[in-house]
């Protein structure tokens, strides 16, 4: 008998039916199978938050999660966010605030800048607090809570 | 990561019967400690029984002067609901202070107290609000819950299903965490019942405990209390490389004004 488990996850918007071995990684599945490389891995210890990804809608570090937890669920990663050529709301903010110097942890921050603006936050404290999780280590952290709040303002 | 073999069990029945039959198998709740546990080896099950399918451990109910709250329920759920925050403010504000907001939407209450980690925030909320675990077999008291460091009362295969805690409408907890982890190198909740104030604190010692000395004072009693005086004589403080146990004696003292003063 095989230990691979089918699973049918729906990825920015499309059911993908696989069968998966339960060790492997959300992020590894999303990296390596799917070829989906904008989801980084930076400490695969569940501090930095450049593997971010949404799951039914929320913030959720894709290292930290078995593949074969996402089954029936609905995964939204940074290459369902924009393009290059028609980039986003919170991309454009990243764009106009300087939000980014190397860009490795940028995929991170921009899916927690989306849930921030779900849960309605406003305030410079409340985004700072929120950020709690997401790490850039070129120091940027004050044009990126600049971004975000520019992004937060818009309609 | 190892190879290892993943159940998605619908009912309670099933779960517990296929951790009855397995070598060495664990619940899977959030995974918010496991997966990281298992990924360095630091845990090693033949078998997960990933409980996320059980509906009867979801939910947040009010029922009797008591909040019941699911197993499942995450920290944001705690931390955003509206029944909690009615009835145990202190409650919501622990759930919304734990770890990050990544953590907070997988991370479960039932998770959390079955890991026991002597610096989870949940143990001093469940003891200073003298809640009760509800597992499939029966009713622990907080106070007999918490064993030791990753260690509780549970047996093998037993599931917490719910944990009810008494409605306290004057609650609050006070943190001082580790910057990187949020863990608490000490956290104290404090509850008042209308006449008398109950004080835990976690994060300092092998498990969380109840704050003896000062327990069962009245408001005006412990707003004149001198906390220098508090001698913690049965309390083996924790030392490691975020706190010395003289620091974390000093913060507990220097903390419990200002936990006092936000209870009321």
């Amino acid at each position: 008998m095989s230990d691979k488990i089918p699973v049918v996850i729906n990825i920015n918007n499309k059911d993908v039916t696989l069968n998966i071995e339960s060790r492997l990684l959300l992020v590894d599945l999303l990296r390596n199978n799917l070829e989906l490389k904008g989801t980084h891995i930076g400490c695969d210890t569940s501090q930095c938050g450049s593997c971010m990804v949404m799951i039914d809608g929320k913030c959720i570090k894709s290292c930290s999660i078995l593949a074969v937890q996402c089954n029936k669920k609905s995964i939204k990663t940074i290459e369902s966010i924009g393009k290059e050529n028609n980039l986003s709301n919170v991309q454009k903010a990243f764009n106009e605030n300087h939000g980014l110097q190397c860009g490795f942890c940028t995929p991170g921050f921009i899916m927690t800048a989306i849930e921030c603006k779900k849960n309605n936050l406003s305030t410079e404290e409340e985004v700072r607090e929120f950020l709690d999780g997401n790490f850039c280590r070129c120091t940027g952290y004050q044009n990126i809570v600049k971004s975000i709040i520019s992004f937060l303002k818009m309609p | 990561m190892y190879k290892f073999k993943y159940h998605k069990p619908t009912s309670l029945e099933e779960g517990i019967n296929l951790f009855k039959e397995k070598e060495f198998p664990k619940y899977l709740s959030g995974g918010m400690t496991l997966i990281p546990s298992m990924k360095q080896l630091l845990s090693s099950p033949t078998d997960l029984i990933d409980i996320q399918d059980i509906k009867e451990l979801k939910g947040i109910y009010e029922s009797e002067n008591k909040i019941i709250i699911g197993a499942l329920t995450t920290h944001n759920e705690v931390a955003h609901s509206s029944i909690i925050k009615k009835n145990i403010k202190g409650l919501s504000y622990l759930a919304s202070k734990i770890a990050d907001n990544a953590v907070r939407n997988s991370g479960t209450i039932g998770g959390s107290i079955c890991n026991a980690d002597p610096a989870a925030d949940y143990p001093a909320a469940l003891l200073s609000l003298h809640a009760t675990i509800n597992t499939n077999i029966r009713e622990i008291l907080a106070k007999d819950f918490f064993i030791d460091m990753f260690e509780t009362k549970l047996e093998d295969s037993e599931i917490v299903k719910s944990v009810t805690f008494p409605i306290k409408k004057k609650s609050f907890y006070l943190k001082f965490s580790s910057q990187a982890s949020k863990y608490a190198i000490v956290g104290m909740f404090g509850s008042f019942d209308g006449d008398r104030v109950s004080v835990s604190i976690t994060g300092a010692a092998n498990k969380a405990f109840s704050l003896e000395e000062i327990n069962n004072q009245s408001p005006n009693q412990l707003k004149v209390y001198d906390f220098d005086k508090l001698e913690f004589n049965e309390i083996s403080f924790n030392s490691d490389i975020h706190a010395s146990a003289e620091y974390r004696s000093s913060l507990i003292k220097n903390m419990l004004p200002n936990l006092i003063n936000n209870i009321f």
